[in-house]
């Protein structure tokens, strides 16, 4: 392939970018115009899935001074 | 929202269902474990009736559900026929997909909708997550199409994400958060789903009809089929999955599934109770949540909103994976999503029947590893058990030969092989005696189709056993398969392809093979019908992926589409034949258009 050949290819590569980013850009705005969403917002909270671990650390305290707990029985 | 108990029938059912699969299991231990004793009791008999247990535990819950889609049926949903007073939203979401394709079924869509008279209370959001700029072009241009096809501007939407930030519950809660407000309800699609005009309307008037209702799930028929794979999955979809759908709709009570799309949903009540938090930790276990339908409806079910299914909804579509690796490849990223939820299983405030939903999900992987972990321990027996004393009475001349136990094994063996078969028997005498054959060809070809149903998945069972347990083992070791777009289209494989896809396959049934025959060669014929269909598994997934012809796997859509199949086939033959659609890759004809563009610029 020559030198010229390798320059014209270069060069339509970058014409074809060009064009499609104007296709793009182009689309993108009559897409925006035509198929906007409604705006309408709505909340949607973030669920608990995870216990949080200052309860297992609450839950390992609350164990640990039952168990330290002198039994009555021997009373 | 107050929540209720759950009825008489739901509870006798799951009773039954759970009682059944725990006596097969425990009796399956048992009975292992009395044929294992037979030569002196050790470590590696225990381990393997354990094995035996959880496994068939899961193989028993399987044939029970069945049998209560057969004997049961969950009472009539209330209906409504009054006219549509709701606003309801069709969310299509895309990622990287063929713009033509999926649009095409909007289109179809809109048309019943519009031929119903009801295309003003249904509106359609297409919400792209494509990440590909080449398909976007694409989507933008057959958006437009679209629109001017259908007359849609106002009722159908196009939107893309810059971020597509969780993937596609973010994409779904992105829209709610947006634009929710305006809608009752929302009927969740994915990119390859099609749905009757009939369908959608009769779930907003059933959603509508009980306010405590806050997701309605189909079960969708796999369409569009063309290879024997994917032939053969479409059929087992039509004739055996309507009677499990029924038996899981009798034991769901208010907590039923949600399979991620073909459902409907109540918008404020999915906005109030599924919006999904990240998991703390890194992918696999951690980040995003994979399999967020599961999730979801757990999550809906623990605010107190009805979650159900209604097997009798008909009309409700979606395609399947051409072939097995293209099967595999989903397979994976449900193996992560389901067994993610076993972080989960502790979720605060879930329904015990949430948990045990996520906990099947979990089973329905690990059971292959159990499979495989009780065949190698059965291959590695004879190396740790103890030397038979056959002169175990001092001074008696005569050797004492201990009791042959291969009739349990083989009892076991049996009843382990009519837990997967004696269902689909069951299910297609029904079919038979009640007429629904035939709508598959009559009860001869029906017969005909499960028959070489059986064959095959006999066959390529061992190839998913080994797909799914490189799944688990990846997951477990932390590898995160991502977010790969479906693969759509025929899926034709060479042989080549298949091998490549699968030597690894050949190389491990190879091995366990040899290794039988060395260590444990009275367990050969066992083994054969697990490390053959291995050795062969290029064969295997390459044959299969070819055209099926259209006799055998006959389903009542397949023999009379609907019109709505119909339709989206001619506008998708229309749209693929015109020229207009713009080129994945700058090639020739793009390069001359570029050209003139650019010149008279």
């Amino acid at each position: 392939m020559s030198k010229i050949d390798t320059f014209m290819d270069r060069d339509t590569a970058f014409e074809v970018r060009q064009f499609e980013a104007l296709q793009f850009e182009a689309g993108q705005s009559a897409v925006r115009q035509r198929g906007a969403l409604p705006a309408a917002p709505m909340a949607m909270p973030t669920q608990a899935l995870e216990w949080p671990q200052r309860s297992f650390g609450r839950l390992l305290m609350i164990s640990l001074a039952l168990r330290r707990r002198p039994s009555r029985a021997g009373r | 929202m107050a929540a209720h108990g759950l009825d008489g029938a739901t509870v006798l059912t799951r009773t039954l269902a759970i009682s059944f699969s725990l006596a097969a299991g425990f009796g399956a231990f048992a009975l292992f474990l009395n044929y294992g004793a037979a030569d002196g009791l050790d470590w590696i008999d225990c381990l393997r009736s354990v094995l035996i247990c959880v496994s068939t535990f899961w193989l028993s819950w399987g044939a029970a559900q069945a049998v209560a889609g057969l004997l049961t049926r969950p009472p009539l949903p209330k209906r409504d026929t009054g006219p549509i007073t709701s606003r309801t939203v069709v969310l299509v979401p895309v990622y990287n997909e063929d713009p033509v394709s999926t649009f095409a079924r909007v289109a179809a869509m809109d048309a019943a909708l519009q031929k119903a008279g009801l295309a003003t209370p249904f509106h359609f959001a297409i919400l792209s997550d494509t990440r590909d700029d080449q398909i976007a072009l694409r989507e933008e241009h057959w958006f437009l199409r679209l629109l001017d096809e259908t007359h849609g501007d106002g009722r159908i939407f196009y939107r893309r994400r810059a971020v597509n930030r969780g993937r596609k519950s973010g994409n779904i809660s992105d829209f709610i958060t947006a634009a929710g407000a305006i809608y009752d309800y929302a009927i969740i699609l994915d990119a390859d789903s099609l749905m009757e005009a009939d369908t959608m309307i009769e779930m907003a008037r059933r959603i509508h009809a009980v306010p405590d209702l806050g997701l309605l799930q189909t079960l969708p028929k796999v369409i569009n089929s063309h290879s024997r794979f994917a032939r053969m999955m479409q059929f087992s979809a039509a004739f055996y999955s309507p009677v499990f759908c029924r038996g899981l709709a009798m034991m769901q009570g208010r907590t039923g599934p949600f399979w991620g799309h073909n459902a409907i949903v109540r918008v404020r009540a999915f906005a109030s109770s599924c919006g999904l938090p990240e998991l703390s930790g890194k992918p696999p276990f951690g980040g995003h949540i994979l399999s967020h339908d599961y999730v979801e409806a757990a999550l809906l079910a623990r605010a107190g909103w009805v979650v159900r299914v209604d097997d009798d909804l008909e009309g409700s579509y979606e395609e399947g994976p051409g072939n097995m690796v293209d099967h595999a490849k989903r397979d994976r990223r449900w193996c992560q999503g389901n067994l993610q939820h076993a972080r989960l299983l502790t979720a605060p405030g879930l329904k015990l029947w949430s948990r045990f939903v996520f906990l099947q999900g979990i089973l329905a992987y690990v059971s292959s590893i159990l499979w495989i972990l009780f065949l190698l321990a059965s291959i590695a027996a004879p190396l740790f058990s103890l030397p038979v004393d056959y002169f175990p009475i001092e001074g008696w001349p005569f050797p004492v030969l201990p009791p042959s136990e291969a009739l349990k094994a083989i009892a076991l063996g049996l009843g382990i092989v009519g837990l997967l078969f004696i269902p689909k028997f069951l299910i297609l005498a029904d079919a038979a005696l009640r007429g629904r054959s035939t709508g598959f060809g009559g009860a001869g070809r029906a017969a005909g189709s499960v028959l070489a149903e059986l064959l095959f998945t006999s066959l390529a069972s061992p190839v998913f056993l080994m797909y799914q347990t490189r799944s688990i083992l990846q997951v477990v070791l932390g590898s995160d398969g991502g977010w790969p777009a479906q693969s759509r289209g025929d899926g034709r494989m060479t042989l080549r392809e298949a091998w490549a896809a699968s030597s690894w396959i050949v190389a491990a049934g190879t091995l366990g093979l040899v290794t039988t025959h060395l260590l444990a060669p009275h367990l050969l014929l066992w083994i054969l019908p697990v490390a053959g269909p291995m050795m062969l598994a290029p064969v295997i997934i390459a044959w299969s992926s070819r055209a099926g012809n259209a006799a055998t796997f006959a389903t009542p859509l397949t023999l009379t589409p609907s019109a709505l199949m119909l339709e989206h086939r001619r506008i998708l033959g229309r749209w693929q034949g015109e020229t207009s659609d713009l080129p994945q890759k700058p090639g020739a004809p793009q390069k001359a258009v570029a050209h003139a563009v650019s010149r008279a610029g």
